[in-house]
């Protein structure tokens, strides 16, 4: 029973991590009928944006000092907000009437470009990721030993989705965001500027995607830079599994995916090798027999 | 001669190698109903996407209050007061009434005129009020179009532009249509329409122009083109 509690607050922090990602998918795939392929990545350049607050760094004559981890993530996450839209506005913004699969051929390119970027920049071996000391103590509830981190990851991805579903359903950029999912066109005619608000979905994810790469980070605690491509991949997944386009089943999705994937190890562990191949095992089970996913709504032709 | 609030000049659009336009020029005067007729293909709906901004001509000029906006934006020449209802009504099918018409009133900064505006739209279709929270998907064909010039008339237009508003429509409420539209009209709202059923566009019209493979044929006053005989032949059917 300890063990299966144990294992279950595990699923929940690592769907949450999902599920944080797997919004930036769903958002951009709902204004732009797009794969952001480059998403996994996006979140992996967050990582090193707080690695170098974190440790201090010298770029060019400007030596900036190491700052605690309540400055650096904030201020990593936001330059991954400015990375997304940039990315947005160079590469995608000029394809805006191509076809559909010249921008996802972008999507990929983008993605290599990171890795690569990466591999030059930020060089090929793996990092330590310095986690902070609130992050890393350690709770006993009975028997239980639970790192602060498992408790905290569902609590900080619990206050994004809030803000996220706030700015979704409640505000007048989050309801464009939904017309625009199904109608790029009608929306301008109500002086809407539908630019913007896709470049306002592009920061969104981004922002969300760098929060739950932090963490993911601090999680491993371990960062190099092809970390993207599997929790990419993973939270694409869980995106599709909630239904795509819908930003609920994006949360959704990515708390089953988790959560199949934790129980799975944590009870069949001489399996755990498979443990990558269930989102893809999932993936094909959703495409055969529930295409539209959890929550997913049926699209208008 | 009343003071004109759009003026098309000799415009031209191309779609790929199609001349879809062929220097077409209209005035559409302040305070006015002027309307477009012509068969299928003949060019209105292009007209009006060239005037909204969503094509751009080629060449020519689109005044409005004697500025040109050619090549302006769509949600730019939205915020100028010239809104459009598209054709086949468009609306957010996802989104609840109250959304939609929270989306009509997009551009418009203050909340004052949201409350103000909303009371008109709910006067004149008091049907959007029972369905405030209702998925703007699951109203029926006519309450859809009511809800479609609902949105537009929550952006306070000036020219108003109607695409086909009658299109699919029972004659009932077609008729019920077109008696709003003439409401709203007389609430000082210029309009510019276009109709398959040229016979009701051309009654209620202070104007009309009609359009053949994009080159406006024949104008006149809507008295006028109603008791043309061409214009009955080919569109009043007999």
């Amino acid at each position: 029973m300890d063990v299966f509690f144990q294992q279950l607050i595990n699923g929940i922090s690592l769907g949450s991590l999902y599920a944080l990602i797997a919004i930036g998918y769903t958002m951009v795939y709902g204004v732009l009928r797009l794969i952001n392929f480059a998403h996994g990545d996006v979140m992996m350049v967050s990582t090193y944006f707080a690695f170098y607050f974190i440790t201090g760094f010298s770029l060019f004559s400007f030596v900036i000092p190491e700052m605690p981890w309540y400055v650096s993530f904030p201020v990593a996450i936001a330059l991954t907000g400015v990375l997304g839209f940039l990315i947005e506005h160079l590469a995608y913004r000029p394809l805006r009437t191509a076809p559909r699969i010249s921008v996802l051929m972008t999507a990929i390119g983008v993605s290599f470009l990171l890795e690569n970027l990466g591999l030059v920049i930020f060089g090929g071996r793996p990092k330590g990721f310095p986690t902070p000391r609130p992050f890393e103590e350690i709770f006993y509830i009975k028997d239980i030993s639970l790192p602060s981190l498992s408790l905290l990851i569902p609590l900080i991805t619990l206050i994004f989705l809030g803000a996220t579903f706030y700015l979704v359903y409640r505000t007048k950029s989050g309801i464009a965001m939904r017309a625009i999912s199904r109608d790029i066109e009608t929306p301008q005619l109500m002086g809407i500027n539908v630019n913007r608000i896709i470049s306002l979905t592009f920061i969104l994810g981004s922002v969300l995607a760098a929060a739950g790469g932090i963490m993911l980070a601090m999680r491993y605690p371990q960062i190099n830079p092809l970390m993207g491509i599997m929790p990419g991949i993973k939270a694409f997944v869980a995106a599709v599994l909630g239904g795509i386009g819908s930003v609920v089943g994006a949360a959704l999705g990515g708390l089953t995916l988790g959560l199949i994937e934790i129980l799975f190890v944590a009870f069949l562990p001489s399996y755990a090798g498979y443990r990558d191949a269930i989102a893809f095992f999932i993936l094909i089970f959703i495409l055969l027999f529930k295409p539209t996913g959890i929550i997913g709504e049926k699209l208008p032709d | 001669m009343k003071q004109e609030l759009l003026r098309v000049d000799n415009i031209n659009v191309f779609y790929g190698g199609i001349h879809a336009l062929k220097g077409i020029s209209f005035v559409v005067p302040r305070g006015s109903i002027v309307t477009l007729i012509g068969a299928n293909g003949a060019g209105k709906t292009t007209t009006l996407r060239a005037v909204s901004g969503l094509i751009s001509p080629k060449d020519g000029e689109v005044f409005f209050e004697g500025k040109s906006i050619v090549g302006k934006h769509t949600h730019e020449i939205c915020k100028k007061g010239i809104i459009m209802v598209p054709e086949g009504r468009k609306i957010f099918s996802n989104l609840t009434v109250r959304e939609n018409l929270i989306m009509g009133a997009f551009a418009l900064n203050t909340s004052r005129w949201f409350e103000e505006n909303l009371e008109y739209v709910f006067s004149l279709f008091p049907r959007l009020n029972e369905r405030f929270n209702q998925l703007g998907g699951t109203l029926s064909g006519g309450e859809q179009q009511m809800l479609a010039l609902g949105r537009a008339l929550m952006g306070k237009p000036r020219l108003l532009m109607l695409d086909e508003p009658s299109l699919g429509l029972a004659p009932k409420i077609t008729f019920m249509l077109f008696e709003k539209i003439l409401e709203i009209h007389k609430r000082n709202t210029t309009i510019l329409i276009i109709e398959q059923n040229a016979k009701a566009a051309l009654k209620m019209a202070d104007y009309g122009y009609v359009l053949e493979t994009g080159e406006i044929i024949l104008q006149g006053s809507g008295q006028e083109l109603f008791l043309d005989e061409r214009v009955k032949k080919a569109y009043l059917g007999g």
